[in-house]
């Protein structure tokens, strides 16, 4: 069979999209991101039609299509279309190192993820905020049931925001509708989307980055935890593991778990493990010599206890 | 001033209800002098007396209100669609009935591209197909492409925009392998005896995301859809087809003003054969998504207005297709409880998008295929009317294909207008009474009679090119509401060929506000005339679409039609 030529060479940008129906909240998550982008270039494609504010002293230069900020960030207009704006990213003399959908309000977050998968690309995530205080009304609106539905049903990981505006029980009571709306996706709770980064976007040094074998393989000295409100667990072990050990662990792992990420060493080489709330992906992953397992998993405090997760790998890997 | 031109004809309609038919035409200078007998205009002086049309039929030149300049791009491309298809030569490329003739008419677009001395690699792209004329037949694969070629890619883009098939090579071509993961991207669900195997890649790509995969056939569509040969084509297909006035209706001069040269250059070459009412996009999601500075610039294009480039309004689309099961439709729904009605504005958001316009005095056509958006339509340009009285904004619903009875009657009174998409009565007329909305519904498709009735002001449509231009076709369909299996949808809901001829001429005109100018023969407005060889308003209501078109003359220019080279 004539195979395309390997696209290994070129590093995968993880691409999230970020959707929510009108007013949950996503404008205030992304200005966060682009004020305190850690020194990564994400670029924003702006799918919506809601201009976002942007300190003026932040932006270095726009065009009609293009904000570029002065931390190396850009935002981008989609007027000739998605693959055309991500054809231009992936070609830039800096192109960036996460790329960031803002859907519309009225978007379908799962179609638009499928962008994630193109070449060039590897999806990192399906973020959806919900309003704690209009969701379930507008989960029952005769215009947008089905569409914000439909939103919640593709989070891998839903943010519900202004939980700060609703009492403690309706609070529980709307967690427990938005479960089985969810699938099973996480559900947290914020306020002003206020997020640690790491756990919306990752820590920025995927395992398959050219200079991350050295991160992945001494994971402890990763700066993950700075008295944050997540905590880290790490796992490492040169034991080879059987798919069956693998499943199984996976399987069980609590839905605490936000974010995982790491190799799984097998006796037909090593699988890469990525993990955002309900999506979970094994991919095989070129062979390197000095790795064995070397799972890294993150959630919140208290909830995820890695106490817990060390029982589960002991059982099952 | 020039001479003044009579016309005889065998019979001028004029749609002026004050004088509806005569036999004479009186033109100077580009304008109707008066409609009469000849001895009613030989007052205005000196004249020449025209006989080309002494056996003709000359009725106002048609107006299409909802057609799309993509429409000129089909004929750059090989057609292979269901249905037989006029093209801007004067030909017809036959419809493609079985996946036989479609493999036939491949090996002969191969072996011409071939004879062309094309490299063996040079793609073959080719659109129109539609799977859901063969649905009960297996799916079209790439293993019926293979067969026509394993090295000359080939892509087919279906008539809907929302699929593509590829052969091997294309898949090829653009690196779309197994591995691909993007969703869309088609795989076998079992062994076949070609020797693909479950999961293997069956060469289907749906949706975008899927489809832009395929870069190479993807953005040959694209760059066609905008090209200077697509408008070219747009113009000579209206001329056959008797229009002298078309909307594009989602035009791009608002987004990329970088055509607008393109546009001015080819509207204002005397040979360009139509007058062009564009309603723009007004905005795409991203960074200049203001609608306050679109209706500016839309004021800002009025100004450089032409008499055959003119900006009446801006368009905005609420939802998706019917057959695609993307139309937002009120309860009870689809019939197969299947719906994947997806909303293209944010309902909250609208009337703040509409207001710009609306006060600026744009009139805005809102694209709404289902019942649920058009809903939201009428809800949303009442509130309007309560903020800033418009009283003759002629704001229209266009598609609006399942409007109810309570939606015609609550349209009337806001002065809300009706664009009718008659040509879906026989394109998928009987997919809606099988599949879609079953047959209560689909005989109440494009209400046009109950729109009479409750006087809703209404034009007919074609949305090429979706399917082909042609008022005479959307005529037929309103009159005879009949389907490829022969059913009639609906007969209450048919109109006389008199109240048709009215909606693709003079109320077309109103929608678009251009109905003082245009639309009707009468002393004033702009000679612009369909040339037919029969009167619709006589023949049998079932040879109305078969009616040949000579051609047209827009403002006292004739511009025949052009013919096949065979003389068919
Ligand atoms: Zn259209």
């Amino acid at each position: 069979m004539n195979t395309p030529p390997s696209r290994a060479v070129t590093p995968q940008v993880p691409f999230t999209v970020l959707g929510g129906y009108l007013g949950a909240g996503k404008t205030t998550l992304l200005n966060r991101l682009l004020h305190d982008n850690k020194g990564r270039r994400i670029a924003l494609l702006i799918n919506d039609f809601g201009a976002i504010n942007i300190d003026a002293q932040l932006i270095e230069s726009r065009t009609d299509q293009q904000i570029n900020l002065t931390n190396g960030c850009v935002c981008c207009g989609l007027s000739d279309g998605f693959d055309e704006a991500i054809a231009q990213l992936l070609t830039s003399p800096t192109p960036p190192e996460h790329i960031v959908v803002e859907a519309s309000g009225v978007a379908d977050v799962h179609s638009l993820a499928q962008y994630g998968n193109t070449p060039g690309l590897t999806l990192d995530a399906v973020v959806v905020v919900a309003d704690a205080l209009n969701i379930r009304q507008k989960a029952t609106d005769k215009y947008v049931a089905n569409t914000v539905k439909r939103q919640l049903a593709a989070a891998d990981l839903l943010l519900l925001n202004k939980v700060d505006l609703v009492s403690t029980s309706q609070r529980s009571d709307l967690r427990q509708w938005l479960q089985t709306l969810c699938n099973g996706a996480p559900i947290i709770d914020t306020t002003f989307c206020a997020l640690p980064e790491a756990l919306l976007l990752g820590d920025g040094t995927r395992p398959n980055r050219s200079d991350s074998a050295k991160d992945a393989a001494h994971p402890q000295n990763h700066p993950l935890n700075h008295g944050e409100a997540y905590v880290t667990w790490h796992y490492q072990s040169s034991d080879r593991l059987t798919q069956l050990q693998i499943d199984q662990f996976l399987q069980d792992l609590p839905n605490t778990v936000l974010r995982g990420k790491g190799f799984f060493n097998t006796s037909k080489g090593l699988l890469e493990w990525h993990q955002v709330g309900k999506q979970q992906r094994l991919t095989p992953a070129e062979p390197r010599q000095e790795l064995g397992t070397t799972l890294v998993a993150i959630g919140l405090k208290p909830q995820l206890n890695p106490v817990e997760l060390d029982t589960l790998a002991s059982q099952h890997l | 001033m020039n001479r003044i031109k009579i016309y005889v004809a065998r019979a001028v309609i004029t749609m002026n209800p004050s004088n509806p038919q005569t036999t004479h035409v009186a033109v100077r200078d580009g304008l109707i002098l008066g409609a009469g007998s000849l001895a009613e205009l030989a007052p205005w002086g000196d004249y020449e007396l025209d006989t080309t049309f002494e056996n003709h039929v000359i009725v106002p030149g048609f107006v299409e209100a909802h057609a799309h300049v993509m429409e000129g791009a089909t004929a750059l491309m090989p057609y292979l669609g269901y249905f037989d298809r006029p093209l801007p030569d004067g030909s017809i490329a036959k419809g493609i009935k079985s996946y036989d003739e479609l493999t036939q008419r491949l090996r002969e677009l191969d072996a011409a591209l071939d004879a062309s001395g094309a490299a063996p690699n040079e793609p073959l792209i080719a659109r129109g197909f539609d799977p859901i004329y063969f649905d009960d037949q297996p799916r079209l694969t790439l293993t019926l492409l293979d067969e026509v070629s394993t090295t000359r890619p080939i892509y087919l883009y279906h008539a809907s925009g929302h699929l593509a098939t590829a052969n091997s090579a294309m898949l090829d071509l653009d690196g779309v392998s197994k591995d691909t993961q993007v969703e869309g991207v088609g795989r076998f669900t079992s062994d076949q005896a070609s020797g693909k195997l479950k999961g293997d890649l069956n060469g289907e790509l749906r949706e975008p995301p899927a489809m832009s995969l395929c870069k190479t056939g993807n953005r040959a569509v694209f760059l066609a859809n905008a090209s200077e040969p697509a408008l070219w084509n747009f113009g000579a297909s209206a001329r056959n087809a008797g229009i002298t006035t078309c909307t594009d209706l989602a035009g791009g001069l608002v987004l990329s003003p970088r055509s607008k040269d393109m546009w001015q250059r080819v509207t204002g070459d005397d040979s360009f054969p139509l007058r062009v009412a564009m309603y723009n996009i007004a905005a795409m999601p991203g960074l200049n998504a203001d609608f306050d500075d679109a209706a500016q610039k839309v004021l800002e294009l009025r100004a450089e207005e032409t008499d055959k480039l003119r900006f009446p309004g801006v368009k905005f689309i609420l939802d998706g297709s019917i057959q695609g099961w993307t139309a937002m439709i009120k309860a009870p729904g689809y019939i197969s409880g299947e719906d994947h009605g997806q909303l293209l504005t944010v309902p909250d958001q609208l009337i703040d998008w509409l207001r710009p316009f609306h006060k600026a005095g744009l009139n805005v056509h809102m694209h709404c295929n289902g019942s649920l958006t058009q809903d939201l339509a009428i809800e949303t340009v009442e509130a309007l009317l309560q903020e800033h009285a418009w009283l003759d904004h002629r704001h229209t619903i266009t598609h609006a294909q399942l409007t109810t009875q309570a939606q015609l009657r609550k349209m009337a009174r806001i002065g809300l207008c009706a664009n009718f998409f008659a040509n879906h009565l026989w394109y998928w007329g009987d997919q809606h009474y099988e599949h879609t909305v079953g047959p209560e519904r689909a005989n109440q498709l494009e209400p046009c009679a109950s729109a009479l009735r409750e006087r809703v002001p209404f034009a007919l449509h074609s949305d090429a090119g979706v399917t082909p231009l042609g008022q005479l076709h959307t005529m037929w369909c309103a009159v005879n509401r009949v389907t490829p299996k022969g059913r009639m949808l609906g007969k209450l809901e048919a109109l006389t060929p008199e109240q048709a001829l009215r909606a693709v001429t003079i109320d077309a005109a109103f929608v678009l506000h251009l109905d003082d100018e245009i639309g009707s023969i009468e002393a004033g407005k702009a000679a612009d005339f369909a040339i037919l060889e029969d009167n619709p308003l006589t023949v049998d209501p079932m040879s109305i679409r078969d009616i040949r078109v000579w051609g047209t003359v827009l403002g006292g220019q004739p511009h025949p039609a052009a013919r096949p080279a065979t003389g068919a």
